[in-house]
């Protein structure tokens, strides 16, 4: 009888101690030597956007949006680091990613788009098939869109490294956070413009893909589309909330496409952008300097891809499943700026081609894109280096001091 | 006063019989896991279809997928498996150890305790009360009574086990004596509420209890009962003594440090993701031992499979654990978690195990002790044959449905398409697996329908018996009729 027992005894003993062990190693040792580092970058939450948090937390959004940019996800934003994470209370890492990382959410988006697309997110993203929050009050809203505004090197809670002071400041309580300059104050529109002209892009290139992979579907679930275009273009605000579809909603809507011009050509930036493009065939000096620019962008950036004559054989090219561009092709010079701009910047789905408005502020792509157009324009880059271009002419900068 | 006084002591009298009703718990259990599995199932339903049609549930919070989704996961895992797994124990090893249950009266406690918990946990996650952490969602009040149910659990366990008249330990007995000295230390773990650990080491303290939760109780319960029901129902020996003590002390030993597995591309230590990939293949060890004893143990039976259900839903839930513990020790490995991970396999590699797996062992459990605690054979062996086929073919398509949506999504990311141009590319798996929920929630119609005409209203049989022979009736019973 002892013996018997005494068989079970050890061997129990001895595994419990095992047990004992290894959780010792996987979970109190991580405990007393993880000791992720106090951020630089990063500040901490206000109260406002800790209320945003908990709503994240409370409404289950962690369960499609996963919270961790991860090394392959190199045309997300930048990696992770453990001290992103110092101030959160509890993870929110999350497991699955049925919508997009949103590590690096903040200032990517105007506080009314994120308004808008909490309420109805196929107002903006037709074929979304994220739930709808319009039961939440308007305070829930406000408060869940300070917190994803203030995530990420360009969110407000984002600290420059030199003096510690804020990029991108948010004013404690106040109802939008002022993020990459894009603030609605009053009745302007200050750099919305360039959202709606890619909210109406995606919409367009949304559209295409729904009718090329699922035509039997298109009206599962993409049957607000209709609501998308005339939020794009619709009636007056007025007109909207008499509807009641739109009740509530902060965001201006235009009357017509002139109305929508006519906006755009009011954004300094817009204007700008339209100034430096290059019309076919004239070169003057100030062309000259800006294209010089945007060669050297395109050395750095773009030829080991689309090749250093722009036709799609550059060295990794080989590597890829799909074939970078070659800009001799004619349909490039059918390009409009916005497309450019627009290709540029948020890259070309079904490639490996990278969202440059990560790495180059806005001044470089629309310098790229006047190069660009102005190569796409004239036949490619084999015109600014033959002998009849006026490139060859144009006077050697002078070099730069000596250090 | 007297007749007060009588009253009283036959209304006490009456509980009494009652609580103390022989079998009781096991069967009040069985019936609970029965109602929790179509609870469950239907919520998953509503959510999955809302994969598909987003605006399905307008302006009802408590239906909207974020607060859907835990609470499927929870009614699903501790209301069906945890249940069914509870239930068929209380049977199992008062059988093994020749003698009755502890204490009946503490173990119908014990379920009113635990169907308490599971509907305060519905009302309180569909309500947005959630710690927000994956399989720990349960606010920290349900978690400590969760603790305290799990602490009369042991006492009742180890109480039938020390009051044996059963000199011999049989392998079933340590697999489900070793979990409830495991798993109270991981749920203690994963569902703290006396220390906080901010930051990313949250997640850290989260994926030990998120995979421990699956590989300290549900699969150390599972297969503790499979070593019991696949010898006794084939009546061969168990294969090999001494693979079945090769599988017992490896299974702890590898499950134990695997969670980090689930954080290989976050920023935590990298000591820490190099010994949970090891351990998880090492976990091939115990899941390999394990499945050559049973399926060795099967020589010469098979055809059993026919005409014997219980046996059925056995084994094919070993079938669901060889697949799912043969992908998973390479899904954790760096190179196919980094394309993998965050995508619907994962998703499809849970339901894997928790679905195929388990709830195959929880459904045969269901219906292998039920009759045998109750003294009453099944009302409908056709009813129980479509809730086979019913939920085998609702599982096998949830699966393919997610493991392929999660490889064309994987490749989209690959190929630089945008995150919410993958949800569009997998539309039509998303419908795919709404229809296998619908498949999986009929099984669960047919099978409540027959618990509670056997269970409750104590229905004749009307084809005879699922098995080949019959369950054999307590004694107690066979006297009555």
């Amino acid at each position: 009888m002892t013996t018997q027992r005494a068989n079970y005894l050890y061997p129990a003993l001895g595994l419990t101690l095992i047990m004992a062990s290894i959780i010792f190693v996987v979970v109190l040792v991580p405990r007393w030597t993880f000791k992720p580092p106090e951020p630089r970058d990063l500040r901490d939450y206000t109260t406002q956007e800790l209320r945003g948090r908990e709503i994240y937390k409370r409404e289950g959004c962690w369960y499609c949006h996963s919270m961790v940019s991860r090394p392959q996800d190199w045309d997300h934003g930048r990696r992770s680091k453990s001290s992103d994470y110092f101030y959160d209370a509890y993870h929110l890492l999350g497991s699955e990613r049925t919508g997009p990382d949103l590590a690096n959410i903040g200032g990517k988006f105007p506080d009314q788009y994120h308004m808008l697309h909490h309420k109805n997110p196929r107002y903006v993203k037709p074929g979304s098939i994220m739930p709808r929050y319009d039961y939440l009050t308007e305070q829930e809203l406000t408060d869940l869109t300070a917190f994803l505004q203030s995530l990420g090197p360009y969110g407000t809670r984002a600290l420059d490294v030199k003096d510690g002071k804020a990029k991108y400041a948010a004013n404690g309580e106040t109802k939008w956070a002022k993020v990459r300059d894009y603030t609605w104050v009053g009745g302007e529109l200050n750099g919305l413009t360039e959202k709606v002209a890619m909210w109406k892009l995606d919409v367009a290139q949304q559209r295409a893909l729904n009718e090329e992979l699922y035509g039997e579907h298109l009206e599962v679930p993409f049957k607000y589309t209709a609501e998308i275009e005339e939020l794009m273009y619709g009636s007056s605000h007025e007109a909207a909330n008499a509807k009641g579809a739109l009740q509530g909603l902060a965001t201006p809507a235009f009357p017509n496409k002139e109305a929508l011009e006519e906006a755009r050509n009011a954004d300094p930036d817009v204007r700008a952008w339209k100034e430096n493009s290059f019309k076919e065939g004239e070169i003057t000096d100030k062309n000259r300097l800006l294209a010089n620019y945007g060669k050297g962008l395109f050395n750095n950036q773009c030829s080991p891809c689309h090749g250093v004559a722009g036709n799609g054989k550059g060295q990794a090219a080989f590597t890829m499943t799909k074939r970078p561009a070659n800009f001799d092709e004619d349909k490039f010079a059918t390009y409009t700026t916005d497309t450019w701009y627009w290709r540029i910047s948020r890259g070309v789905p079904g490639t490996q081609m990278p969202r440059w408005e990560y790495t180059l502020d806005a001044n470089q792509r629309l310098t790229l894109t006047a190069f660009l157009k102005y190569v796409a324009q004239n036949k490619g880059l084999g015109k600014l280096q033959g002998a009849e271009s006026n490139y060859e002419k144009a006077p050697v900068p002078a070099a730069a001091p000596a250090k | 006063m007297a007749q007060s006084v009588e009253l009283t002591n036959r209304w006490d009298t009456r509980l009494a019989a009652w609580a103390d009703e022989e079998h009781s718990a096991s069967k009040r259990f069985l019936i609970s896991a029965a109602v929790w599995a179509l609870v469950g199932t239907l919520f998953g339903l509503i959510a999955a279809s809302e994969y598909y049609w987003p605006d399905l549930v307008h302006n009802l919070p408590q239906l909207q997928f974020g607060r859907l989704r835990p609470t499927h996961v929870n009614v699903v895992a501790f209301g069906f498996i945890s249940m069914a797994n509870v239930g068929a124990i209380f049977y199992v090893i008062p059988e093994l150890c020749r003698t009755r249950l502890f204490s009946e009266r503490w173990g119908n406690v014990l379920m009113v305790a635990w169907n308490s918990v599971i509907l305060l946990g519905i009302l309180c996650l569909t309500n947005g009360i959630t710690e927000g952490r994956e399989y720990a969602e349960l606010p920290w009040f349900l978690d400590l009574a969760m603790m305290a149910a799990l602490i009369l659990y042991i006492v009742l366990v180890w109480g039938t086990v020390l009051n044996r008249k059963e000199k011999q330990l049989y392998v079933s007995i340590w697999y489900i004596a070793g979990t409830t000295l495991w798993f109270p230390v991981v749920y203690l773990i994963g569902n703290r509420v006396f220390f906080a650990v901010p930051g990313i080491g949250d997640a850290i303290a989260n994926w030990f209890y998120g995979h421990n939760i699956l590989g300290l109780w549900f699969t150390t319960n599972g297969i503790g009962l499979l070593y019991y029901f696949l010898p006794k129902i084939t009546r061969n020996p168990l294969y090999s003594h001494l693979l079945s003590i090769v599988g017992f002390s490896t299974i702890a030993m590898f499950y134990t440090p695997t969670g980090t597995h689930h954080l290989l591309q976050s920023p935590v230590p990298e000591w820490l993701k190099a010994v949970a990939v090891i351990s998880s293949v090492m976990l091939l060890v115990p899941v390999m031992s394990v499945l050559v004893n049973f399926f060795l143990t099967m020589k010469g039976k098979w055809s059993m499979m026919t005409t014997h259900l219980p046996l059925r839903f056995f084994v094919t839930a070993l079938g669901f654990y060889f697949l799912t513990c043969f992908t998973g020790p390479f899904q954790a490995t760096r190179w196919i978690n980094w394309y993998l991970h965050f995508t619907h396999w994962v998703v499809g590699h849970a339901h894997f195990a928790l679905l195929g797996t388990f709830g195959f062992v929880g459904w045969g459990a269901i219906y292998y002790v039920a009759p045998r605690v109750s003294g009453r054979q099944w009302y409908s062996r056709r009813l129980a044959n479509a809730h086979y086929w019913l939920s085998l073919i609702g599982t096998v398509l949830m699966i393919v449905a997610l493991t392929v949506g999660g490889l064309i999504q994987a490749s989209a990311w690959e190929e630089g398409i945008p995150v919410y141009r993958g949800v569009i590319m997998v539309a039509p798996f998303m419908l795919m697996r709404a229809f296998s929920g619908l498949l999986i929630v009929l099984g669960q119609v047919l099978f409540l329908y027959n618990v509670v005409k056997t269970l409750v209203f104590a229905e004749a049989s009307l084809e005879g018996p699922l098995e080949e022979p019959a369950a054999v009736l307590p004694q107690s019973a066979a006297v009555r009729s």
